[in-house]
C-alpha cells in the first residue's frame, strides 16, 4: 500500500463533534497504529511557532501556525500543496466539515477554507480571540471565544444562528451532542446548553477555571478543571457522579477507551480511571507538565510533553518514546505507517 | 487583577506577560483572567527576537558565546507604564533562588540561559544588572511573591512533590531586593530543616551532570549557585539587602 492510498482512509467528516473529532482524539483517522518510529520521512520548517494540533485529511496534513498561516502539506513528501495567510495569529486546532477546513483566529474571526484549494469560503466573527477548535453537528458549527460567548453558525455559509454570553472566557472546545452542547468556561462552570438556542440547561461549578475540553461517554460528561480535579458529570443534569483529584491543574482533555478514561495533569502524570466508578486503574509518569490531550491508537495512548510517549492502555506501562529536535506539546497524528508531529519551534515532522 | 481594576484601570489596559508563550499556556492564564485582559508570551518559540527591542540590551560575554547581547522585551520597553511582578518562590540551581529579581530580569530580557554553563554561573551580577536597566527599573513598582507552594530544591523546573513545601505565604512589597533577601532566608531555613546543604555551598563533590540525580537528591546540584546576586542588586541601588534594615511585617 502506498502512503497516498493509506492516507485516503482518513475521514473528511460531515460531523466533527469534539476536539480532534472523537473521544479517542483521532482527528478522523480510522487506520491508526502507533508504533515506535524508526526514522524521519520528512521535516518541514514552517517559520512560525505551532501551538495547535495538526489534522490529516485526504492525504494532506493541515497545520495552523501562530504566524497566521495555514499549511496543507502532502503527507507522503512534506511538500506544501497550498498556504492560506491571515493577518492574525492562529492558536486554534483545525477541524473539518465536509470539504471545509475550519479554524479560529486571535482576531475573533473563524474561517472556513476549501480543504483542496486553500481558498476562503466563509468567515464568521466573535468579539474575542478564538483558540477553541470549531466543532460541527447537524450542519451547525459551534465555537467558544475569549469574549465569553459561545457561537453557533451555519456550516454552509457561516451565518450566525445564535451567540450566548457566559461568565468567563471560553478556551474549552465544545462537545456537540445531538441536542446539547457541553463546554467548560473560565468562570469555573461546566455548561450544557441547548443546541438550538444556546440557552443554558444546566451548569456545574468547579473550584477554578476550565480550559479542558470535555468528552461524552454515554450519559457521562468527562472534563478536567484547574482546581486539580477531574469530573464525571451526569450529562442530563450536571450532577457530579464522581471526581478525582490530581496533583495540579488539568488543562488536558480526556480520551475514552471503552470503560476507561485517560487524562493528563500538570503534575506530570497520566491517569486512567474507570468511567463508571472513578477508580484509578493506573497512573503513569510522563515527566514534564501535561497540557496536551492524549491520543489513542490501537492499544496505546500517546501523549506529548516535550517528546512523544506511548503507554499501553490496559496497564499504563510505557511502550515507547520518541524525541525530535523541537519541543512538542499538542497532539500527534497517528496513521498506519507514520506519525506526524508539530513542534513549538515551527517544525513539522513525519516519522515512520 | 481585580485589585488593579478596582482602582480604575480598565481590563483592556492590563497585559499579563511571561517570557515564553508556552509557559503562559501551561499556566492556563488565558482562561482564568477577566475578559479583555491581554495575555501574551514575549517569545512564541525558543528562538527569534520578534518580541524584543533591539535598541535596549545588556551586552556581556560570559563563556565566549556568539551572541553576547540580551534584549529587553518590547512590551516592557514600549508597551506598559507600570509592572506588577509576580514571581513564585523557589530554589534555582544556578542563581540560588528565583524571586523578584530573577523573575523580573530573566523574564524581560532574552538570551539569558547563556549566563550559566554547568557548573558555572554568572547570574551574579547579570540579574541585578538587567533589573537596573531603564525603563524596567522604574516601571516595576510592586512585587507579589507567591510562596503558597515553595520549591526548596530542584528549581526552577522540578515537579518532584517531595521538594515542594506548602508554605502558604504571600510576600508583598515594593523592594525586590528586600523581598528576595527574605525569600533566601526562608529557603535556607527549609533546606536546613530538611538536612540539605546551603544554597551557598560550593563543594565540588555536590556537583552532578546527571539531571535525575539532581532532581531527586537535594545534596546534589548542577551549578555552583550564586545567591549573592541579591546583594549585588542591592549595591546597584535596587533595594535593601541588609536583613537588619528590612521592615518586614507578618500578617496572618
Amino acid at each position: 500500500m502506498t502512503h497516498a492510498q493509506e492516507n485516503t482512509s482518513s475521514t473528511i467528516a460531515s460531523d466533527w463533534p469534539t476536539l480532534l473529532k472523537d473521544n479517542r482524539r483521532t482527528g478522523g483517522r480510522e487506520d491508526a497504529a502507533a508504533r515506535a518510529p524508526k526514522k524521519v520521512r520528512w521535516q518541514a520548517r514552517l517559520g512560525s511557532s505551532i501551538r495547535s494540533a495538526p489534522v490529516l485529511g485526504n492525504g494532506l496534513l493541515y497545520v495552523t501556525t501562530v504566524g497566521g498561516t495555514v499549511f496543507a502539506i502532502e503527507g507522503n513528501t512534506g511538500r506544501t500543496r497550498w498556504k492560506f495567510q491571515i493577518k492574525d495569529q492562529i492558536h486554534s486546532t483545525p477541524s473539518f466539515w465536509k470539504n471545509l477546513l475550519l479554524f479560529g483566529s486571535d482576531s475573533g474571526a473563524v474561517y472556513a477554507v476549501d480543504a483542496d484549494l486553500g481558498v476562503k469560503v466563509w468567515e464568521a466573527s466573535a468579539n474575542g480571540e478564538v483558540w477553541t477548535s470549531p466543532v460541527t453537528a447537524a450542519g451547525v458549527v459551534y465555537f467558544g471565544s475569549a469574549d465569553a460567548r459561545l457561537y453557533a453558525v451555519e456550516a454552509e455559509t457561516g451565518r450566525q444562528k445564535w451567540a450566548q454570553e457566559f461568565g468567563g472566557r471560553i478556551y474549552s472546545t465544545a462537545f456537540a451532542a445531538t441536542d446539547a452542547i457541553y463546554f467548560g468556561c473560565g468562570d469555573g462552570n461546566v455548561y450544557c446548553v441547548e443546541a438550538t438556542s444556546g440557552k443554558a440547561m444546566w451548569h456545574t461549578s468547579t473550584g477554578n477555571g476550565i480550559d479542558s475540553s470535555p468528552a461524552l461517554a454515554g450519559d457521562t460528561l468527562l472534563i478536567g478543571s484547574e482546581d486539580f480535579f477531574f469530573y464525571a458529570l451526569d450529562s442530563k443534569n450536571g450532577a457530579v457522579k464522581w471526581k478525582y483529584e490530581t496533583g495540579l491543574g488539568i488543562a488536558s482533555s480526556p480520551v475514552v477507551a471503552g470503560q476507561l478514561v485517560v487524562i493528563g495533569s500538570k503534575d506530570g502524570y497520566l491517569y486512567a480511571l474507570e468511567i463508571p466508578t472513578g477508580r484509578l486503574v493506573w497512573k503513569a509518569h510522563v515527566g514534564g507538565v501535561v497540557t496536551a490531550p492524549p491520543v489513542i491508537a490501537d492499544d496505546v495512548v500517546c501523549i506529548q510533553s516535550w517528546g512523544t510517549l506511548a503507554f499501553e492502555i490496559s496497564t499504563g506501562k510505557e511502550a515507547w518514546r520518541a524525541g525530535v529536535g523541537g519541543a512538542v506539546q499538542s497532539a500527534p497524528v497517528l496513521t498506519k505507517d507514520a506519525m506526524y508531529l508539530a513542534s513549538l519551534d515551527g517544525d513539522v515532522y513525519a516519522l515512520e | 487583577m481585580t485589585g488593579v481594576q478596582s482602582v480604575g484601570v480598565p481590563a483592556g489596559n492590563i497585559i499579563v506577560y511571561d517570557r515564553y508563550a508556552y509557559e503562559i499556556d501551561i499556566g492556563s492564564y488565558q482562561a482564568l483572567v477577566p475578559a479583555n485582559v491581554k495575555v501574551m508570551g514575549v517569545q512564541d518559540a525558543f528562538t527569534g527576537t520578534a518580541g524584543y527591542d533591539m535598541a535596549i540590551y545588556c551586552d556581556a560575554n560570559f563563556f565566549g558565546e556568539w551572541e553576547t547581547r540580551s534584549y529587553m522585551a518590547s512590551v516592557v520597553a514600549r508597551g506598559v507604564t507600570k509592572i506588577i511582578n509576580v514571581p513564585t518562590m523557589k530554589d534555582h540551581s544556578a542563581a540560588g533562588v528565583t524571586g523578584c529579581l530573577k523573575n523580573l530580569g530573566y523574564g524581560t530580557f532574552n538570551n539569558v540561559a547563556r549566563s550559566h554553563r554547568a557548573p558555572y554561573s554568572f547570574t551574579d551580577p547579570l540579574i541585578g544588572v538587567m533589573c537596573s536597566v531603564e525603563p524596567l527599573r522604574s516601571k516595576a513598582v510592586l512585587h507579589i511573591m507567591d510562596g503558597m507552594r515553595q520549591v526548596w530544591h530542584g528549581g526552577p523546573l522540578t515537579q518532584v512533590q517531595d521538594f515542594i513545601h506548602p508554605a502558604g505565604m504571600l510576600y508583598v512589597g515594593t523592594d525586590p531586593v528586600a523581598m528576595d533577601t527574605l525569600e533566601l532566608e526562608a529557603i535556607e531555613k527549609k533546606r536546613r530543616d530538611e538536612g540539605a546543604p546551603s544554597v551557598w555551598e560550593h563543594d565540588p563533590a555536590s556537583i552532578t551532570s546527571n539531571d535525575h540525580e539532581f532532581f531527586h537528591d537535594p545534596k546534589k546540584n548542577l551549578f555552583y549557585r550564586r545567591p549573592g546576586h541579591i546583594a549585588s542588586a542591592g549595591k546597584l541601588g535596587l533595594g535593601v539587602a541588609d536583613r537588619a534594615q528590612i521592615d518586614h511585617r507578618r500578617i496572618t
